[in-house]
């Protein structure tokens, strides 16, 4: 975790795409796997798995916002989760008051930006490290304002919320859980995709490539950092307010380090720097778990699931995304030939 | 002025705890570049162990403590061996992903081996005391900080007085240069591992003589000492080193004034403070370029 | 070529969301049994004609794990020896007791699978309070009752989650009646409290300001953060009140590291604590720092005389071959109060099982004070003993304390 550590490697940006009709074909084909996935839990699971898939969706919208700030613009946060808690605890304050998802969401957005700016302003100038304690430091001061706020947030034993009731649809029906939290990560996921092929996404990946560099070719570092800092932000409020809204309590120790961490070994996991690795990264914290419980051992997994995690990180340095990579190299260069394998 | 003095003391003491710590996180980064989430557990590891084999296993306290310190440098070396060593070039965070991973599986190893409970461990001092104008030092105190003292000053000395320093100093600068010009860089790298892994066991034998020992004891102090080594730099010697004396102290010190609620606020509010105000130099890494 | 990429990518997408849910095709839960009101004939799920399955969650990893493994070993000795005694309606019980590493959303995440995958029954117990109070909401929801969870907190055991059937006393409770009992032997002038900061130590601080009320003692109440490195501060502080008392309801580590720091200034006032602190894994290593310490007793102490209590130890001797602890007493008792409402129901599913649970009026266990439970009445017990650290024995100065009296 040296200067080093919290830049991301440099990896060539996505090369343009050959012609205009690529390009969109490309997007089509997405859309689509992306619909015949998301149409699988709905069709297939009960609602035990319904509910997990819920889940996974609540923090994909947060991995992707911890990867447009780690994974595109090589800062390292160590308060995702406490962000999500910001947005869960505004979730639960305002639906306490009896508002409705419309008014949960704006003041979610609304708080987790000012939180962001608390934090990001004060740190513009400093890099890697520095950023990072900032953050620890916030994470604390969170679990601090819980406890001491027993009245208006439930305190350190949690607080169950309100599911969120649109129409005939309630969220604390797995399904409907699941139908509401694909909206808003779909559209996090398009955003999150779009970013890529913006003048502010190009920007991130100087900043994340090298700082020096960047700012010599004009670009504005520090306003890029807060930006990217604001987006992964507001990802993660809303991932907060519809983890809220899926799971129905939420308490302190689902926001500390050790939650914010584990959205970083997500990123980490899954590929940074990708939107399908975020997506990847999202699914292995939230289902390995219940991999044990599959094969008939749920009490395992709290013993060697650290063990199996450094395992996974030495033998997929580059992520899941990373992984399927070198694979997908290995079998063309065996068929073609021409590009020849690593 | 009494009650002063006593929280004096008792902050002191935290923080050299603190920095005998951060000394281990110091060295080990510097040669490596990684840092080790794992580092609490191989304290920890030395300290249950020690009150397991001593208590449960009836050994002599000193062979039991032997053992423990024993284990610690195995275990740390072994960490650097098996999993920092296998992390390819670039992969930033990776070794955040990995020591994590090493963390709960020792965790979750010690807790399954020896049991989920906390245990007084031997005093080591703590029982003598004096009293010294209103304010009781106990032999365990001066241990505590004639340690830290001791073993700061002689790491210093050593790697700037002798010529194993001068080679050390030369591989945590540029590995590659130094491989070139002689210096066995990996016999280097393992023996400074080692020797943090000793350096560990002795800050959580000493904080299980002030507190007591279980499977979890140690991580408030690896996230203090990181805090302190964030501020005063990873890169550096004597200023992060103070700066973990210095939290020790301030801790104790607004948690009196303030009451024990207003400390995470109040450390809160030290690091936005110090890191918003202090002029860049003195917060800016040195190495910022090297990206 | 991009799009077999992205095809590849998406294919390791979804398979691994297809191999998680290749489990998942069975029946889509238990939840549409558990309608109000008995009917005699209905059979709930995880009944069959050879079993009952029962579940909980607990921590049995993590920083709460030694409660929680000490609680599963208890209800499952009891399981056993009633097993082994022929069961309940020629029915044999078997208990899932899944980890929650003292976490809310793994707790509801495991309760979720109890019920929906496994079909439990009824919840049988649990141990640990923010954990089980992340599955409330969901229990109440999927109407299953649960049966003497040890989770002492101000939002259960009222009309506010009428499927939890409590049999423990809240901290607020507890604390007044330890005050009370202090008070009945002196006046103190000042009392101060060292408690975990949140819920608990607030709840604490209002039993105690309960039985203070109009007595003219002033009270000094600190909270503490669990993970506190130096105790000095707080010890100093004490030191500097003076109170005569001081109360603590901290984790077993910090109870010792405070006491330590105390008597290392010279501060050595009369103490009191929760009733963790009566388990023997605590008097073993800090009842030297702990001499004449007031201990609320929520268990019998297993030392008593009380010919129910021997049973239990012999019992349970016979079932592990080893001596019982506090939690195991805890998992014995909520086994052997959810058998005993198994055994009273008129029909095997959940209305009848709450019907039953309705029907207990000062059930004698032995183990805990005489359990009511009513229509409208989950409390359980509303009583705790008071016992005393003295040399490595916890000696027993009054068998339960009611605030009724």
């Amino acid at each position: 975790m040296t200067g080093a550590t919290i830049t991301r490697p440099r990896r060539s940006a996505q090369p343009p795409a050959t012609g205009r009709g690529a390009g969109a074909r490309r997007i089509l084909t997405r859309v689509a796997v992306f619909a015949v996935i998301a149409a699988v839990p709905p069709l297939l699971f009960d609602d035990y798995w319904v509910f997990m898939s819920a889940q996974v969706l609540a923090f994909a919208v947060a991995t992707l916002g911890l990867d447009i700030l780690y994974g595109r613009t090589g800062q390292m946060s160590l308060a995702h989760a406490s962000f999500m808690g910001v947005g869960a605890y505004t979730t639960y304050i305002v639906s306490s008051y009896g508002h409705g998802p419309a008014i949960q969401l704006g003041a979610v957005v609304v708080v987790a930006l000012l939180a962001a700016l608390v934090v990001a302003v004060p740190t513009l100038r400093l890099s890697g490290l520095r950023l990072a304690l900032v953050t620890l430091a916030f994470g604390e001061l969170l679990a601090w304002v819980i406890r001491e706020t027993t009245d208006l947030t439930g305190g350190t034993q949690g607080a169950s919320v309100d599911p969120i009731v649109i129409g005939t649809w309630d969220s604390s029906e797995p399904l409907h859980a699941y139908l509401i939290a694909l909206v808003p990560a779909a559209i996090a996921t398009l955003l999150a995709a779009h970013l890529g092929r913006t003048q502010l996404g190009r920007r991130m990946l100087a900043v994340r490539d090298t700082e020096l560099a960047a700012e010599s070719v004009g670009v504005a570092v520090a306003r890029t950092k807060i930006t990217a800092f604001l987006i992964s932000a507001v990802y993660a409020g809303i991932a907060g307010w519809l983890y809220a809204a899926i799971v129905g309590f939420i308490a302190p120790p689902d926001f500390d380090l050790f939650a914010s961490v584990y959205l970083f070994v997500a990123v980490v996991i899954g590929g940074a720097g990708t939107v399908l690795g975020a997506w990847l990264g999202a699914a292995y914290i939230v289902l390995v778990p219940e991999l044990f419980t599959l094969a008939g051992q749920p009490n395992l997994y709290p013993i060697v699931g650290g063990a199996l995690l450094a395992v996974v990180a030495l033998l997929v340095p580059d992520g899941i995304v990373g992984l399927g990579r070198g694979l997908w190299r290995r079998v063309r260069g065996a068929r073609g030939g021409q590009e020849g394998s690593r | 002025m009494g009650d002063l003095g006593q929280i004096l003391v008792g902050g002191i003491t935290t923080g050299s705890l603190y920095a005998l710590f951060l000394l281990g996180v110091l060295i080990v980064f510097q040669v490596s570049k990684s840092i080790n989430f794992a580092y609490g557990q191989v304290g920890m590891i030395a300290a249950f162990s020690a009150w397991f084999l001593y208590s449960e296993q009836g050994l002599p306290v000193p062979l039991a403590l032997g053992v423990g310190v024993l284990l610690a440098v195995i275990v740390n070396s072994a960490i650097d061996y098996a999993a920092i060593r296998r992390i390819p070039e670039g992969r930033p965070g990776l070794d955040l992903v990995v020591t994590l991973g090493i963390f709960l599986l020792i965790t979750a190893v010690m807790q399954q081996l020896i049991d989920a409970n906390a245990h007084t461990f031997v005093s080591l001092g703590a029982d003598s005391r004096a009293e010294l104008g209103g304010v009781v030092v106990s032999l365990n105190d001066g241990i505590v900080v004639g340690l830290t003292v001791t073993i700061i000053v002689g790491a210093y000395l050593l790697l700037n007085r002798t010529s194993l320093g001068t080679s050390l100093r030369a591989s945590a600068e540029d590995a590659g240069i130094a491989q070139a010009a002689g210096v066995n860089v990996r016999a280097l790298r393992t023996a400074t591992w080692a020797a943090a892994g000793v350096i560990a066991a002795i800050v959580a034998v000493l904080v299980a003589s002030r507190l007591s020992v279980d499977a979890f004891y140690m991580t408030p102090f690896l996230i203090k000492a990181f805090i302190a080594g964030m501020i005063g730099g990873l890169d550096r010697f004597w200023l992060p080193l103070s700066v973990a004396v210095a939290l020790g102290v301030y801790e104790s010190l607004t948690v009196f004034i303030l009451g024990a609620s207003a400390g995470t606020p109040a450390v809160f509010l030290l690091i936005i403070v110090v890191l918003a105000l202090v002029p860049k130099r003195f917060v800016n890494e040195r190495n910022e370029v090297r990206a | 070529m991009r799009l077999k990429r992205a095809l590849v990518a998406a294919t390791l997408a979804g398979a691994s969301l297809l191999f998680a849910g290749c489990g998942g095709s069975s029946s889509g839960g238990g939840s549409s049994s558990a309608a109000n009101g008995c009917d005699v004939k209905e059979v709930g799920p995880g009944v069959t004609d050879s079993e009952i399955k029962v579940g909980t969650t607990m921590p049995l990893s993590g920083s709460g794990a030694a409660g929680g493994l000490g609680t599963k070993e208890g209800q499952e000795a009891y399981y056993a020896k009633l097993n082994a005694e022929g069961g309940i309606q020629g029915r044999k019980i078997k208990p899932i007791i899944l980890d929650d590493a003292y976490d809310p959303s793994t707790a509801q995440k495991q309760m979720r699978q109890l019920v929906e995958k496994e079909e439990i029954l009824v919840v049988s117990g649990g141990e640990g309070t923010p954990n089980f109070l992340g599955a409330v909401p969901y229990l109440d929801r999927k109407k299953v009752p649960a049966i003497a969870p040890y989770a002492p907190s101000d939002e259960l055991g009222g009309d506010k989650n009428p499927y939890v059937f409590m049999a423990t006393v809240d901290y607020i409770q507890e604390f007044e009646i330890l005050t009370n009992y202090v008070l009945k032997q002196e006046t103190p002038k000042k009392m101060a409290l060292v408690g975990v900061a949140g819920n608990v130590g607030e709840n604490a601080k209002l039993g105690m300001e309960k039985a203070l009320k109009d007595k003219g003692v002033e009270l000094l109440y600190v909270p503490e953060t669990p993970g506190t490195t130096d105790f000095t501060p707080i010890a100093t502080q004490l030191k500097q009140f003076n109170a005569e008392h001081v109360f603590l309801i901290l984790t077993n580590a910090d109870t010792g590291g405070l006491l330590q720091a105390m008597s290392r200034i010279g501060y050595t006032p009369k103490t009191g604590a929760w009733a963790g602190m009566s388990d023997d894994s605590y008097i073993k290593e800090f009842g030297a720092l702990s001499q004449n310490m007031l201990v609320a007793l929520e268990t019998a102490s297993l030392k008593s005389e009380n010919a129910q209590v021997k049973q239990f130890v012999a019992d349970f001797t016979k079932q592990t071959g080893k001596a019982p602890s506090k939690f195991n007493q805890l998992g014995w008792v909520q086994a052997q109060l959810t058998a005993e409402a198994l055994k009273r129901a008129k029909g095997l599913n959940r209305g009848c099982v709450i019907e039953a649970l309705e029907s207990f009026s000062n059930f004698e266990t032995g183990i805990v004070p005489p359990v009511t439970w009513g229509k409208d009445d989950r409390a359980g017990v509303d009583a705790v003993g008071i016992g005393q650290i003295k040399g490595t024995e916890l000696v027993v100065l009054e068998e339960t304390q009611s605030l009724q009296k």
